[in-house]
């Protein structure tokens, strides 16, 4: 019996051992930084892992999981408020950045990496800064004769029950929402969602999952991200097709992505580092590269990586300051309308 | 039972747990109440599934626990019967390929099912139409995903039970009447309380169980309860915690129908499956039922695991995907090991400390104190997860999430940020699986032979030489089977962990989870078999070494 309790307790042993080498023990002293991050993780951990090259610092991450994706992070953010654990958020959608800010959860900062980018795209007190830009897309099964071109096309009948789109509780669905109750106000925007509602449309856990639906032709049409457009569209036999919405129509949303350092950061110098780190332009080149379907916000004609569909930046409306108070007035009666059994 | 000197710490072990496992849910329930009951009284109906959506999430989760012991049932009865029952050569396969669906985390099921049941993509309008409607509703299908999981339960449930009916019995009966009376009247009536405690246990599991339901759109109480935690609503942190407290009512009543015909089969399980039937042991002949039940076993087994780890191999396209996932999630897998091996290694030990300290209590104190220590059980893991983060996150407790000034000592320093990553997830652990430990532990404890005990006092042993001596060997294979189970649990555990794990702490469940979502197959193959090959592993490892105390070290074997 003590034999076999000595090879027990060696094996645990060498077990524990192995399971201690990891990175932060054996890379010496480092700066620990804390990173909320919602940017899906398969793209997002090879700029990290880059970016602790880089700097130095030993990047202790959180992500957010699809079906919660950014409002998780959020209310992880909130509730730790009395206590921060996190010193940056990295998001992947703006609304929920734009929220922490209006509830002082945010530390503003503004990095001399962020200067050349364009004001509609960043805080002017450096609460928040853009980071890759991704556009709101209507997409369709390729044997879809006469495609939607706009959001009310989606009611026709012929799309019954065949129209999908994310939670909007979650994530860019949420800052989509936002934008239209901005544009064509609450109660037009509710209406819109009633209707869409009547026509039976699939409320999904994800984007992703709404673009893999339409690309396998589970459903006809669906409004998703770009960057999901073209995770779909890369892969072999794939049907999804996307439309172009018109540059000046209130459909066309771009979503910036963004990055903020949070109030009472425990790690605040190391934040600031990460901060200057992730909002060069080389690791936004890198990020639009790796994840197409996202554009840099200082896109140039060499960082033009997507060749078949481009987004016109310059024709942002200014007018996400205006978001929250739009999603305030219509969260509510959509989560009602869209999820009700 | 023979007495021993009371032992004061075992007291304050048992209360100090109990005060750990009760307070959190306490705290949640207690302040969701107190701030309905003080503002808004009227609120009070959430609890009930009286709204269209509180109806319709209950009628779900019914559905699904119903119909996933129903499933359960069906593969169970012909894989636990092959264990038994089987060709004398084939039960141990059988019983090493029944435990191994217990390291699948339900979740990983339903991702091979997804991969499985798709479809070719449409090419045509007509093919598109053809596509839209769902043959199967999918509460339906998450219950047979779920199924494929749990099965072992019933299967080795009703082997235990098969094992400990003396062969005797059967023929004597069988020699009175038809081989239908003799099931009739002594199978039946003495495998279906195992049976029902087996399907009750699935039920629970089944409603608990987040991941699976997610990934499959079956919107069940645990689903609904993430996702409102995670809204983007303009509630605050308390009014949320309050809204899904309520709505996590009808679980805990669901959760004590299911479980409470499984507390009284184990309770009846010494009457008739304490030992091992020596004759059964020696019994190398082939049953006649064995003809019928053999092929569904097989086909039940090459189910699951077989076809769920089919279809993750089939996918490993290039094979390189295998060492890229590995190395890019090399901390996930790092933290899963770590994690696991610590919580399983923590929760076993404290269970080896306190109940064999209670065969020295009464009666009725022993059973008070399993009961409260069981009955946390009963908290769905999403609500523990909720309950933990809002009883630790507060001053002067959250020294669990490392919240302690740097000192610029490097030992100490080191703590801290092992402490901050760690600490939750091993606090999580324990809440969530203490329980079931401690009842693993108190059966095998029950069964420990007392002559054995009763001698070495007569011959002046204190309490302490006899717990190393005769308690721990005795225990040491029940200890080492809830460890490695345990080890699996953890290590596979989604539904808790989703909500708790901390920065640089995540473990490999969360980034399959995520990635299932995205779409991302290969990865998710690559992590999938990963995830299993350690889990199965270690219920492997066990199974051996278990074999090996069993034969050579336990005294009186």
């Amino acid at each position: 019996m003590n034999n076999l309790c000595r090879i027990f307790v060696c094996l645990l042993l060498s077990v524990l051992f192995c399971s201690g080498c990891n990175r932060g023990n054996n890379a010496g002293p480092t700066q620990r930084v804390v990173l909320y991050c919602s940017v899906d993780e398969v793209y997002a951990k090879p700029i990290i892992k880059r970016l602790e090259e880089r700097t130095g610092l030993r990047i202790d991450v959180l992500y957010d999981t699809e079906a919660a994706k950014t409002a998780g992070l959020a209310n992880r953010i909130r509730a730790e408020k009395s206590r921060p654990r996190g010193d940056v958020f990295w998001s992947s959608a703006l609304l929920q950045t734009l929220l922490l800010s209006r509830e002082g959860l945010l530390q503003p900062y503004v990095s001399s990496s962020a200067r050349y980018i364009p004001p509609p795209f960043k805080d002017s007190t450096g609460a928040w800064t853009g980071l890759g830009v991704r556009a709101r897309v209507i997409v369709y099964h390729q044997s879809v004769k006469n495609p939607p071109r706009t959001l009310q096309d989606l009611l026709q009948p012929r799309f019954k029950g065949q129209a999908g789109i994310s939670n909007p509780q979650f994530g860019t669905g949420s800052d989509w929402v936002a934008a239209l109750a901005t544009r064509q106000g609450a109660d037009k925007t509710i209406a819109y969602f009633r209707a869409l509602k009547k026509n039976d449309v699939r409320v999904l856990a994800g984007n992703s999952m709404v673009a893999e639906r339409v690309a396998r032709g589970e459903l006809m049409v669906g409004i998703t991200d770009s960057d999901d457009f073209y995770a779909q569209a890369k892969k072999p036999a794939s049907g999804i097709r996307v439309q172009s919405v018109a540059t000046n129509s209130p459909d066309n949303v771009l979503v910036p992505g963004s990055v903020a350092i949070l109030k009472g950061a425990p790690n605040l110098k190391a934040a600031q580092q990460l901060v200057d780190a992730l909002l060069d332009l080389d690791t936004e080149d890198e990020l639009a590269r790796i994840m197409p379907g996202v554009e840099s916000t200082r896109r140039t004609p060499q960082n033009n990586t997507n060749s078949s569909f481009t987004f016109q930046l310059e024709t942002a409306p200014a007018d996400t300051a205006q978001w929250p108070a739009s999603w305030d007035k219509v969260h509510e009666p959509l989560a009602n309308i869209l999820l009700g059994g | 039972m023979p007495r021993f000197r009371p032992s004061i710490l075992a007291l304050l072990l048992t209360l100090a747990l109990l005060l750990f496992l009760w307070l959190p849910p306490l705290q949640l329930y207690g302040e969701a109440l107190w701030r309905v009951l003080w503002h808004q009284p009227a609120r009070l109906i959430e609890a009930l599934p009286l709204q269209p959506l509180q109806r319709f999430l209950f009628l779900n989760t019914l559905a699904l626990c119903a119909s996933s012991a129903a499933f359960a049932l069906l593969f169970g009865i012909p894989v636990g019967a092959a264990c038994a029952r089987g060709p004398h050569r084939l039960r141990n396969v059988f019983t090493v390929l029944c435990i191994l669906p217990l390291a699948l985390p339900p979740m990983l099921a339903a991702s091979a099912w997804l991969e499985i049941t798709r479809t070719p993509p449409a090419r045509s309008m007509a093919s598109l139409a053809a596509k839209t409607a769902s043959p199967l509703p999918p509460v339906l299908v998450a219950s047979l995903v779920l199924a494929l999981c749990f099965f072992p339960i019933v299967a080795l449930w009703l082997r235990a039970v098969l094992m400990g009916i003396s062969p005797d019995i059967e023929d004597a009966a069988r020699s009175l009447g038809s081989e239908w009376t003799m099931w009739q009247r002594v199978l039946v009536p003495l495998l279906w309380p195992a049976l029902a405690g087996a399907m009750g246990l699935v039920c629970a599991l089944a409603m608990w169980e987040m991941g699976a339901p997610d990934l499959l759109d079956a919107r069940t109480y645990s689903v609904e309860i993430y996702r409102q935690l995670n809204a983007g609503d303009n509630l605050d942190v308390a009014g949320k915690y309050t809204k899904v407290a309520l709505e996590g009512v009808p679980m805990l009543f669901l959760g004590l129908l299911a479980l409470w015909p499984a507390a009284r089969a184990l309770r009846r399980f010494d009457r008739y499956g304490a030992a091992t039937h020596d004759s059964w042991r020696s019994d190398t002949s082939t049953r006649r039922e064995s003809r019928l039940i053999i092929p569904w076993a097989v086909l039940v087994l090459l189910l699951s695991p077989g076809a769920v780890l089919g279809v993750f191999l089939s996918q490993l396209r290039p094979l390189n995907i295998l060492w890229e996932s590995w190395a890019s999630n090399d901390v996930e897998i790092i933290n899963t090991m770590r994690l696991a091996t610590l919580g399983a290694l923590f929760i076993t030990a404290m269970a080896l400390l306190l109940v064999p300290a209670w065969r020295a209590w009464p009666s009725r104190l022993r059973q008070t104190a399993l009961t409260l220590c069981v009955a946390p059980l009963l908290v769905a893991p999403i609500l523990l997860g909720v309950a933990l983060i809002n009883f630790w996150n507060r001053p002067g407790l959250s020294i669990v999430y490392g919240d302690w000034p740097l000192t610029g000592i490097t030992f100490l320093d080191q703590m801290q940020q092992w402490v901050a990553r760690d600490g939750m997830m091993l606090i999580g652990y324990v809440a969530r699986f203490a329980p079931l430990a401690i009842l693993l532990l108190y059966e095998a404890v029950r069964r420990i032979d007392n002559s054995q005990i009763e001698a070495a006092q007569n011959l002046g042993a204190n309490s302490s030489h006899i717990g190393r001596t005769i308690i721990l060997p005795l225990l040491a294979p029940a200890a080492l089977a809830t460890y490695a189970l345990l080890w699996a649990l953890c290590g596979g555990e989604l539904s808790t962990s989703v909500l708790i794990n901390q920065p640089g702490g995540q473990t490999l469940p969360v980034p399959i989870f995520n990635q299932m979502h995205i779409g991302s197959t290969a990865e998710v193959a690559a992590l999938s078999l990963t995830l299993f090959a350690l889990c199965g592993g270690a219920l492997l490892l066990a199974t051996v070494l278990i074999r090996f105390l069993l034969r050579h070290i336990t005294p009186g074997r």
